[in-house]
């Protein structure tokens, strides 16, 4: 299983064995086992699933306390392979804490150095290429406390673009930003993640449906799906029907913008008006009030 | 880009000293430093009096302590960015530690190290060109620049410390982190 970084022949980048990780005594991850390879996938859950432990994990600034990691074909507990599976990971952290007075192209050359570019040609090549990329040429100049928050999630997208990462580490990466900038920042996550690895975390299931191949879903520490949104939204078929009125059948339900009642639940009456279920509705009935309980899974 | 073979620490810690120079030399308390250093060796030739090295050596010297001052702050801002920031979370995650960006702050004193130098060089040679008479101490004119030497470093070893060393070292990193939480 171990190479040079380039991943395992069969095209597995992220290989999670039994992994757990409490803080004190409150389990953040509860032996979880996955495997990613290229494109995107989400790490979708609620706030508290362990997305940002396991990304943390992933990023090698967290230890587990039980369980293997392998990225690239390299084993995370290894010293000299955990340095140069860096070597080929983009982070970016849900804070990802900018320097801020710095300007966007001095910071990220300044990570550009962190990430062993040591030339100063190339380098400085290469900082251009990803604050073109990021689309942040007309702000590379400014200090990046004066920049917007779209901005510096820019900024920190770019500085986790550098080097042309084999695994791209993104941690709610949309979080706080407006719809326009959202979009945007969709546009920019779909371009690296045709040909690379990219683990997005969120609990956005609309980011989810328009970026990721596949969708992992996390609850509680614990892996609850692992498929493609379309298996997600398939969850919800025949439990997501209009009515006139809330149906008390209804796990969840509300009114849509043409004043009909959306219920989504186990038991829609005969007759319902059923309708395509989203990943959101998948999503509601997996993760939702009261679905755990009753034994929802895939 | 990063597939060929690592480059030596060395290289990483030579190009942020160059980073980290680029920022000591504009930063406006080193530059206020400077101010404050050329204002004490101005008091030094504004007495009329005609210079004497061996007596102005003394505050060509201690004119470089607002410098030194400078440095001091300077570095210790530099030392404690990333903990001020919130960037720790993001730069352990990158191949060069922190170690190695220490190292780099601290080879980038020899930038207000070699503007003390001439600072001190510009002093001498404006007494000179006033007439000054007799010789200097080099001890005396090397206070100066020692100051400067000897803030920077003891303001940048705030990048050693405990945590800072437990968290380039992996696993054990998790102990400090539990007893901070």
């Amino acid at each position: 299983m171990r190479n040079d970084g380039k991943g395992n022949g069969d095209g597995t980048v992220v290989e999670v064995h039994g992994v757990t990780k409490s803080y004190g005594r409150a389990p953040a991850l509860d032996g979880i086992s996955l495997t990613a390879g290229t494109g995107v996938t989400g790490l979708l859950g609620p706030n508290g699933a362990g997305k940002t432990t396991l990304l943390r994990l992933l990023a090698t600034v967290l230890a587990p306390d039980r369980g293997e990691l392998c990225l690239l074909g390299l084993d995370l507990g290894v010293p000299a392979e955990r340095h140069q599976i860096r070597r080929h990971l983009g982070y970016m952290p849900q804070e990802p804490g900018l320097y801020r007075n710095f300007t966007a192209f001095e910071f990220i050359d300044y990570v550009a150095i962190l990430k062993e570019l040591t030339e100063r040609r190339p380098r400085r090549a290469e900082v251009r290429r990803v604050i073109e990329a990021a689309g942040l040429e007309a702000v590379a100049g400014k200090r990046i406390r004066a920049l917007s928050g779209g901005m510096r999630r820019r900024v920190a997208l770019a500085q986790a673009l550098l080097a042309d990462p084999a695994l791209l580490l993104l941690d709610e990466p949309t979080a706080g930003l407006d719809p326009e900038q959202r979009l945007r920042f969709r546009e920019l996550v779909s371009h690296p993640g045709q040909d690379r690895c990219v683990l997005l975390s969120t609990h956005q299931t609309e980011d989810v449906a328009a970026l990721c191949q596949r969708v992992i879903v996390l609850h509680q520490g614990r892996v609850l799906l692992d498929g493609t949104p379309a298996d997600l939204a398939a969850l919800a078929r025949g439990r997501v029907w209009l009515a006139d009125s809330r149906d008390l059948a209804a796990k969840l339900a509300w009114r849509t913008p043409q004043g009909r009642w959306r219920n989504i639940g186990d038991a829609p009456a005969s007759g319902a008006e059923l309708v395509e279920p989203t990943v959101e509705d998948g999503y509601l009935l997996l993760v939702g009030h009261g679905a755990l309980d009753e034994g929802v899974a895939a | 880009m990063n597939s060929g073979t690592p480059p030596q620490p060395r290289r990483v810690v030579l190009a942020l000293a160059l980073a980290e120079g680029r920022r000591w030399l504009r930063h406006p308390l080193l530059l206020g430093g400077v101010a404050g250093a050329l204002w004490v060796a101005f008091q030094v030739v504004a007495t009329g009096q005609v210079p004497v090295l061996s007596r102005d050596d003394v505050e060509v010297g201690q004119a470089l302590l607002a410098l030194a001052a400078a440095a001091l702050l300077v570095a210790n801002l530099a030392g404690l960015r990333a903990r001020r920031s919130g960037a720790e979370e993001l730069l352990e995650a990158l191949p060069a530690g922190t170690d190695l960006r220490a190292a780099g702050l601290l080879v980038s004193l020899a930038w207000p190290l070699a503007l003390a130098v001439v600072l001190v060089g510009l002093d001498l040679a404006w007494l000179l060109a006033l007439g000054a008479i007799g010789r200097p101490s080099i001890a005396e004119l090397l206070v100066g620049p020692a100051a400067v030497a000897l803030a920077g470093p003891s303001a940048s070893c705030s990048r050693g410390s405990p945590r800072a060393w437990w968290q380039d070292h992996w696993p054990c990193s998790e102990a400090p982190r539990c007893i901070g939480r």
